[in-house]
């Protein structure tokens, strides 16, 4: 296995890259399913399945591509996107990107009268996803 | 042509506007330049880039040295420099410029009674 720069890591909404990403993360969060009782010998217990899984990635950097204020800042529009993709940064042959239903939680552009625009956005996931 | 060449090219036109002299580096002979003038100097070149694109953070130290008997016509020049620069637009071969600001303005007296002008404007680019 070889190391890989982050910036290989790629985040895309409809297989077009947003632009202007400087730094992103993804979590996998997992709630255990809790069995201990007493004759675990004071030992937490978990079922070897989760209670439920979730998937959420976030996106910051300078601000350049209108794609994904569009989606927050217009009132009705739904929050709830089916081709958003996270390509991982080792760009492996074959299992190295993540795509499903994820919701757009949150988002934020930050304007110093000194810097350039930037933007932050988070995404979690709803349902199951697919590494592909 | 590189982002250093670039920027001091377009420093170099934007400032000439003014109707002075204006040195890359001023030089030596005829006793240090055909006073007063500008002199675009030092350009402190950084990266600003992101995962997609290329970009650049500089520092350009603008130095205006005059002869005059009194800091006026240095800070006078320097107000020029300004209204040509600050928040301004600047024609970066290659390039697009995100902002150009002024941080900072200072004038001091040189040991042989000329004054030295030097302010530093901030520029963000990215490469077109």
């Amino acid at each position: 296995m070889a190391k890989s720069a982050g910036r290989a890591a790629v985040v895309s909404k409809n297989a077009v890259a947003i632009g202007g990403v400087r730094v992103s993360n993804i979590t996998m969060d997992a709630t255990p399913i809790d069995v201990t009782d007493n004759d675990s010998l004071g030992l937490q217990e978990l079922l070897p399945s989760a209670s439920s899984k979730v998937l959420s990635f976030d996106v910051e950097g300078v601000y350049k591509d209108p794609v994904l204020r569009d989606i927050a800042m217009s009132p009705g529009s739904v929050l709830l996107l089916t081709d958003m993709t996270f390509k991982f940064s080792d760009a492996l042959a074959a299992a190295d990107t993540i795509s499903g239903l994820f919701f757009l939680t949150s988002y934020k552009e930050g304007n110093d009268y000194k810097e350039a625009t930037t933007f932050s956005a988070s995404f979690t996931s709803s349902g199951t996803w697919t590494l592909s | 042509m590189g982002a250093e060449t670039a920027i001091q090219g377009a420093l170099y036109i934007a400032l000439s506007g003014i109707g002075l002299t204006v040195y890359d580096a001023a030089p030596q002979k005829d006793n240090g330049g055909n006073f007063p003038y500008i002199e675009v100097g030092q350009v402190v070149v950084s990266e600003f880039d992101t995962a997609g694109d290329i970009g650049f953070d500089f520092i350009a130290r603008i130095h205006t040295r005059s002869r005059s008997a009194a800091m006026k016509q240095t800070k006078d020049i320097q107000g020029q420099i300004y209204a040509r620069l600050h928040r301004g637009a600047l024609t970066i071969t290659g390039h697009r410029l995100i902002d150009l600001q002024r941080q900072a303005s200072d004038v001091t007296r040189v040991s042989d009674g000329s004054f030295h002008g030097v302010c530093e404007y901030r520029g963000l680019i990215e490469k077109a």
